[in-house]
């Protein structure tokens, strides 16, 4: 009778160390078509450029962007801080820690957002968390950072705010003397560009992200 | 005597326990599509640009009534009605891994069909495009610039209203915005694709508020 307990508790136990070894998807780890194929719902997977704008003006030491682009392009412009691992490379062994870290945001980018989106996929297929991908990329960034476009005059007012902090954004990144000069100065409204309290030089390298 | 019979019990449920386990174990192995392209090979078909076909093939294919290919519409249904491609199915992107929708799919495969996918650009089918052609479906294909371009070649618009720009085409000269940059570069047209005559569309960087201010 006893003994009859004693291997049923014994089962049960094996049973539930069993469980521990199932199911746990580990990073790094590939995913099944369905689950990447659900992922593509996830509404955070893309990232703005005003977002990323201010984070590298924060200095945010979790964010790392990567620029997927060939190595000539991305000798010709890149974000301050990205690094550049060109889409047919990114399996290569030198690049295989970089994903692995922990505590770090992802922002996979290109010209426009598929072959950043590209990138994220293979990422997000092996297994690797928080990935993103920079939304528009950097026609995008133009657009909205180092160009962005006035509101029309009849724009409700969020919208100047927005065109404000990218007009902030975008002294940061060009540096202070592109002010918009000029019959530019004259179109402006009441609102001037904010002037940002770090007057930092652009386009220097802070230590490269990641 | 109780003991017994208990004990009887308790290995019973335990058996039905056991037993619900290994069902569980052998059902869970069957479940969906598999990925049966390696990562490298899917690299190699991204980089190569071979999930895509242009908005000008498209057309072509439906003016010649060319039965080879079949297109699906990803959008919602409010789309679709406002217009679509010729002869397009509508399956909302969601639906798309749905038990029937991949039925379909594997009768195109066999059919040899070439199926191709499109939005109302690249970007919202580019994901599920990729994901299909790495399971066993290699017959799956993008529509380059989405609807819009498409629409706009049937309704022969001029180009400046169209998405003239190849995607990942550098609509800008990203150089001039640069501190380094000697003198801001005039506006760059890489890689344009479409008709001759073709009009740029982009907001042009303002070369001279940059110029001579050290840029």
């Amino acid at each position: 009778m006893k003994r009859n307990y004693l291997i049923t508790a014994l089962v049960f136990l094996v049973l539930a160390a069993g469980l521990v070894f199932l199911k746990q998807p580990e990073e790094g780890k590939e995913i099944k078509p369905q689950k990447l194929f659900s992922s593509l719902n996830l509404p955070n997977r893309y990232i703005s450029t005003d977002i990323v704008a201010s984070r590298i003006i924060k200095d945010d030491p979790a964010l790392c962007l990567i620029d997927v682009r060939d190595a000539r392009e991305f000798n010709d412009f890149s974000l301050q801080g990205a690094i550049n691992i060109p889409l047919p490379n990114i399996l290569d062994a030198e690049y295989k820690e970089v994903l692995k870290q922990e505590g770090m945001d992802f922002v996979f980018y290109s010209n426009d957002d598929i072959t950043a989106e590209n990138a994220w996929l293979i990422a997000s297929r092996l297994g690797y968390n928080n990935l993103y991908i920079l939304k528009g990329g950097l026609n995008r960034w133009v657009e909205t950072i180092l160009n962005p476009a006035e509101p029309p005059q009849t724009a409700p007012s969020e919208e100047w705010t927005l065109y404000d902090a990218r007009m902030a954004s975008k002294q940061y990144f060009l540096g202070s003397n592109l002010l918009p000069s000029g019959k530019e100065a004259l179109k402006e409204k009441n609102a001037p560009p904010k002037t940002i309290k770090p007057v930092k030089q652009a386009a220097t390298e802070h230590s490269e992200g990641c | 005597m109780d003991n017994t019979i208990l004990s009887k019990k308790v290995m019973l449920v335990l058996g039905l326990f056991v037993l619900l386990l290994i069902i569980g174990f052998i059902t869970q192995k069957k479940a969906g599509l598999t990925f049966s392209m390696s990562p490298a090979d899917a690299i190699s078909q991204m980089s190569e640009g071979k999930t895509t076909i242009s908005p000008e093939k498209a057309r072509e294919s439906i003016l010649k009534k060319d039965n080879s290919y079949v297109f699906i519409d990803t959008r919602d249904p409010y789309d679709y009605v406002k217009g679509h491609i010729m002869g397009a199915e509508n399956i909302p992107l969601q639906s798309l891994l749905d038990n029937n929708n991949v039925k379909k799919f594997k009768s195109y495969l066999e059919d040899s069909k070439l199926v191709v996918l499109y939005g109302n650009d690249e970007s919202y089918v580019n994901g599920a495009v990729q994901i299909l052609r790495q399971t066993v479906f290699s017959n799956i294909l993008s529509l380059d610039r989405g609807y819009i371009a498409y629409a706009g070649l049937q309704e022969n618009k001029l180009a400046d209203s169209l998405p003239v720009y190849k995607t990942e085409t550098a609509r800008y000269d990203y150089k001039s915005y640069t501190k380094k940059a000697i003198e801001p570069g005039p506006v760059v047209n890489k890689d344009k694709a479409g008709k001759k005559d073709v009009q740029q569309k982009k907001v042009v960087p303002r070369p001279s508020a940059s110029s001579g201010e050290g840029c």
